[in-house]
């Protein structure tokens, strides 16, 4: 089932990018979390450790399957996806005012985080079936159609910021499916002209708090912009060269909240400094680099619109979580690709890559 | 499924295009990162400090300052500030209404500093030790307290203006801020590291940095000389009511001060209920026209040029004309002094004597030794904020100009550069550089730093200085000085009344500086007194009967305090008796001129241009210092007085106060006055009784 030959265009660049990623982030962690509850400096750092081993089998999983199979099996991944995010609107765990999980015991699973791969494989598909007929302003109105219906379970959860990664994965993909320009452009205008007041008054309170604050965090330095302020006290008091790693004040003395989570960019810029920062941000663009290369290999169009739906939401992704700490996006609760604590996200990114090497290594058709 | 439609050229044009957005999404990442950690970095660092390290302050013990003999005059009690640490206070709305009456701080402000993100935040500074122990009562989680010291001044106005106080965590005026470096010392921590929720990290770095204690200062001023010259300085504030006194004790062989005050002062432990003006060392910051003091220095420069002799004939005609200009004798009024000798010019303080003096030594010459005896330059004091003076500028200086300054006029000097210039005369020739501190030692009492006698340059010969301590001596003897006389001793001195300038540079009418400056005992001078007195309100505005007896008093109990035994050698003796002359019919200032010489004690009855009548009756021979009563014509307001301000005087004190101004004093309790009916300045009749009421420091209850 699995032939050798296949390693040959194996993306051996993508993979070790990604392992020197997740390198990054268990130090990181390691540091983020050396005082915790439970007593252990290295209880959060095993963990992740086992999720990125886990996450590693299941990439090898992904790559044994010929992705095409997913072509064939989106439908029920879509229709799965469907029941996971309604199920956990009524069987989800609530915290912080948010439903977003289900407890599966082994672990809480977060179907948004699932729903953003299985849109990708899905949107892929129906995009690839449509293939050529873009042409007017109309013929994009059923793909949208197609992702606003999951987009909208987790908008309700609610769940602002994965809502808004949909959108973006919507319109990169229509774009690389050759819809044309300006009828994507007239969407996002008029989808923000009318879309945006209507979503602020569905909006509660904290998000809207949460996105006005980051223009300017002293208004409130306590309440929401509490965080931001402390993510940008310590990203800048780390310099060129940083503090050193564990030796990062405002990590370690817990100014930082959520530091092992959605404001670790703040902890390894605050301890590994600028150096340390670009480092990272030249990571993602290898990583990105790698997958639009892919793209561009790739055997069809699903393989070409898989690896665009992933490297625009690994973008967008980081776009949104470092631009968060460096006070440039608002604070949203979107986690940083391969870096952020927790299982979910890690699984699905895992997924993610898994399918770009697959869709790589399986760029020829094969000679038997 | 294979790629067909879409042409390979747009697959790659659309996806260059999206590589191009998200490189270029990255690159802005890396800009925003970039413009944080560099631009930003100075202030995010400073605000990452202040957040983490947390310190609580340890004072150092400022250092004590003790007078020469190693008494106490400024010391540091410890006191406690009452500290909030926000993070663990539960309920801060309960804390601020149980807190805000005791510490009376209006609540809701408290509320806020209570709700203050910070890991501890000042309540208040320096309670009490009663408030303390209610807030301690309270048992409020969250509020601490921290041990400061606190600024005493045990003998409250006595050198406060020397002193100065210590405001806000550091010196303010006076030595506590010139020797700030010195007292303070250096204030340690505790510091400790605070998590993000203001609680310290058991595993966080510790350390207690020590306080460095200040070092104590040992200053020339002796507690005694300055108790005795604040007495009579206070005592002459109440009876002749001047604007204010300046008074300087100095060792004039070393340039030590004794004692050092100007008047009005304050309470350095209150003294935020006294004007700024009173903080001010005026002795040394302000300048004014010396008037007669300064013809000492003339008379040495005439002296040391062999210009004087003290048998040669002089002739006063009231005045005399220099380029044109007629300059006036004091004497003018009554026709000059007439035919007389150079030493009458100086027992007379005759104007044109000192100008011909002056006219003889050359104007260049007595330029040189104005400056040779230190004037127009700082003495180097080390207390903050010494003048400086004026002398005429080369190009002002004219032969009128050297005239005027010849007797005193036209120049301006500090207090410390005229003692310093007579003390010259009195040491043998040599200008001392004036202090106040003598020794700075550390809290084990080592000694860190001495200051030595230090001699600026020597002036005039030892020759000189006898002659001058001659004719001075002879003004205590025979002339303006008589009222300076003191029995038993050889007193040297000079008496000054110098015409007030007002701020344009003008005369003002009627308002004068009357000046005494001396020495004794004048065969070994041991202590050197100068005293100012600020145009007077009540009674004569002369010399002779304002400082002179004022110097007379101060000196008297300074030499029985230093235990200096009385002159064997004699030479002059004033006379026991004096003829009262009659001063019937003549105006105030005439008989001023009379009596300056005369040896008597004038006391003003009633107000008005001429003099009634007199007591005792001209003639008559009464001992030396006799008060005699003068009748001047208009109604007998005689009687009422203003009642002074007798907070914090001893009972002694106040009594004796009460007494100068004829009024009787009706005490209760016990220790220090701390309130009186009627209340300070309220008009009273002479023979009226205060009612003052003492409490021994400490015992209050409220």
């Amino acid at each position: 089932m699995f032939d050798r030959r296949l390693l040959r265009n194996f993306d051996y660049l993508l993979l070790l990018t990604v392992l020197a990623i997740m390198a990054v982030s268990l130090i990181i962690i390691s540091s983020a979390t050396l005082v915790n509850p439970s007593g252990d400096p290295m209880f959060y750092v095993k963990r992740q450790a086992i999720r990125f081993l886990v996450g590693f089998i299941v990439l090898i999983i992904i790559l044994t399957i010929d992705y095409t199979q997913f072509y064939r099996f989106s439908h029920y991944l879509y229709g799965l996806n469907l029941i996971l995010l309604l199920a956990v609107l009524f069987i989800g765990k609530e915290t912080g005012g948010a439903q977003r999980w289900i407890d599966l015991r082994v672990f809480e699973l977060q179907p948004s985080e699932f729903a953003k791969i299985i849109i990708i494989i899905s949107l892929a598909r129906h995009l690839a079936a449509r293939e050529g007929n873009f042409d007017s302003l109309f013929s994009v109105i059923p793909s949208f159609f197609y992702v606003l219906i999951p987009m909208g379970l987790i908008f309700l959860q609610p769940d602002l910021g994965t809502s808004v990664v949909f959108i973006v994965i919507v319109f990169g993909m229509l774009f690389m499916a050759g819809a044309k320009v300006r009828h994507l452009l007239t969407y996002a205008i008029s989808g923000v002209v009318i879309g945006f007041p209507l979503l602020w008054l569905r909006l509660k309170d904290y998000q809207k708090m949460r996105l006005t604050v980051f223009l300017n965090p002293e208004t409130d330095p306590l309440g929401h912009g509490y965080q931001l302020m402390q993510s940008m006290i310590a990203i800048g008091s780390g310099g060129l060269r940083g503090k050193g790693i564990f030796e990062g004040t405002q990590n370690q003395l817990e100014f930082l909240l959520e530091q092992h989570t959605d404001f670790i960019f703040s902890v390894l810029a605050e301890e590994a400094g600028f150096i340390g920062g670009v480092v990272l941000l030249l990571l993602f663009m290898l990583l990105i680099f790698r997958v639009i290369r892919t793209a561009y290999v790739a055997k069809d169009t699903f393989g070409t619109l898989i690896c665009i739906g992933v490297a625009t939401m690994i973008t967008f992704q980081v776009l949104v979580n470092i631009g968060m700490t460096i006070g440039m996006m608002p604070v949203t609760g979107l986690p940083l690709p391969f870096m952020s604590y927790g299982g979910s996200s890690l699984l699905m990114n895992m997924i993610a890559i898994g399918l770009v090497l697959n869709i790589g290594m399986r760029r020829h058709k094969l000679m038997f | 499924m294979s790629r067909s439609v879409v042409s390979n050229i747009t697959v790659k044009k659309r996806l260059l295009f999206l590589f191009f957005i998200m490189a270029l999404t990255v690159f802005l990442l890396i800009l925003r990162l970039a413009y944080i950690q560099f631009v930003m970095a100075g202030d995010l660092q400073a605000k990452a400090w202040e957040q983490w390290n947390r310190g609580v302050p340890s004072r150092a013990p400022r250092g004590t300052i003790y007078d020469r003999k190693g008494r106490l005059m400024a010391g540091s009690a410890s006191a406690e500030s009452v500290i909030a640490l926000p993070a663990q206070i539960l309920d801060k709305e309960e804390a601020a209404r149980l807190l805000a009456p005791i510490l009376e701080i209006d609540e809701e402000k408290l509320f806020e500093q209570l709700s203050q993100k910070s890991a501890s935040v000042y309540i208040k500074r320096l309670v009490d030790e009663e408030t303390a122990q209610e807030v301690r009562r309270l048992n409020i989680r969250g509020i601490t307290f921290a041990q400061e010291p606190k600024r005493f001044y045990p003998h409250g106005n006595l050198a406060s203006q020397l002193l100065g106080f210590v405001g806000v965590d550091q010196g303010w005026s006076g030595l506590e801020i010139y020797y700030e470096q010195i007292l303070k010392g250096r204030d340690g921590r505790f510091e400790f590291q605070a998590d993000g929720r203001g609680r310290q990290i058991p595993q966080g770095i510790q350390r207690f940095i020590p306080p460095e204690d200040g070092h104590d200062l040992v200053l020339t001023i002796d507690q005694t000389i300055q108790f005795i010259m604040e007495r009579e300085m206070d005592r002459v504030m109440l009876e002749s009511q001047p604007k204010g006194i300046i008074s300087i004790a100095v060792d004039p062989r070393t340039g030590e001060i004794l004692a050092l005050a100007g008047k009005p002062d304050f309470d350095p432990n209150r003294y935020n209920e006294f004007t700024s003006d009173s903080w001010k060392l005026s002795p040394v910051t302000d300048s004014f026209e010396p008037g007669s003091t300064f013809k000492l220095v003339t008379l040495s420069a005439a002296l040391e040029e062999g210009k004087y002799r003290a048998d040669e004939g002089f002739f006063c005609g009231g005045s005399i004309n220099v380029a044109g200009s007629s300059i006036g004798c004091w004497t003018r009024g009554r026709g000059g002094h007439g035919a007389i000798d150079f030493l009458k010019v100086v027992l007379g303080s005759c104007n044109p004597g000192f100008v011909t003096l002056g006219q003889r030594i050359g104007a260049d010459k007595l330029m040189q030794y104005l400056k040779a005896f230190g004037f127009g330059v700082r003495t180097g004091i080390d207390v903050p904020g010494e003048g400086i003076g004026i002398l005429f500028s080369p190009q002002q200086y004219g032969p009128v100009e050297a005239a005027t300054t010849a007797f005193g006029q036209g120049v301006s000097v500090t207090p410390i550069q005229q003692v310093m210039a007579v003390a010259a005369m009195a040491n043998g020739g040599d200008l001392m550089k004036p202090y106040v501190v003598k020794e700075v030692r550390d809290s084990e009492g080592n000694v860190v730093r001495r200051q030595e006698p230090q001699v600026v340059r020597r002036v005039i010969s030892e020759e000189t200085t006898r002659e001058v301590t001659r004719i001075m001596e002879l003004v205590v003897t025979e002339g303006s000085g008589m009222n300076a006389y003191i029995d038993g001793y050889r007193i040297a001195g000079k008496t000054g009344t110098a015409q007030k300038v007002g701020p344009g540079g003008r005369y003002i009418g009627g308002e004068y500086i009357l000046s005494f400056i001396g020495f004794a005992p004048a065969e070994d001078p041991q202590i050197l007194l100068y005293i100012a007195v600020d145009a007077p309100q009540v009674g004569p505005q002369w010399g002779s009967q304002v400082s002179a007896p004022m110097y007379k008093r101060m000196m008297g109990d300074i030499l029985k305090y230093m235990n200096i035994p009385s002159s064997k050698t004699q030479v002059n003796e004033a006379p026991k008796m004096v003829e009262v002359p009659n001063l019937i019919g003549m105006t105030l200032e005439e008989a001023g001129e009379l009596l300056e010489p005369s040896g008597l004690l004038v006391r003003l009855i009633g107000s008005g241009g001429s003099i009634l009548n007199q007591t005792p009756k001209a003639g008559a021979k009464v001992p030396l210092h006799t008060q005699i009563l003068v009748y001047l014509g208009g109604e007998q307001v005689e009687g009422e007085v203003p009642v002074p301000d007798l907070t914090g005087k001893t009972m002694r004190e106040a009594g004796e106060i009460l007494g100068w101004l004829g009024l009787v004093m009706n005490s209760s309790g016990s220790g220090v006055a701390v309130s009186q009916d009627p209340a300070p300045q309220t008009r009273v009749n002479v023979n009226s009784v205060v009612n003052v009421e003492f409490r021994t420091p400490g015992d209050t209850d409220r």
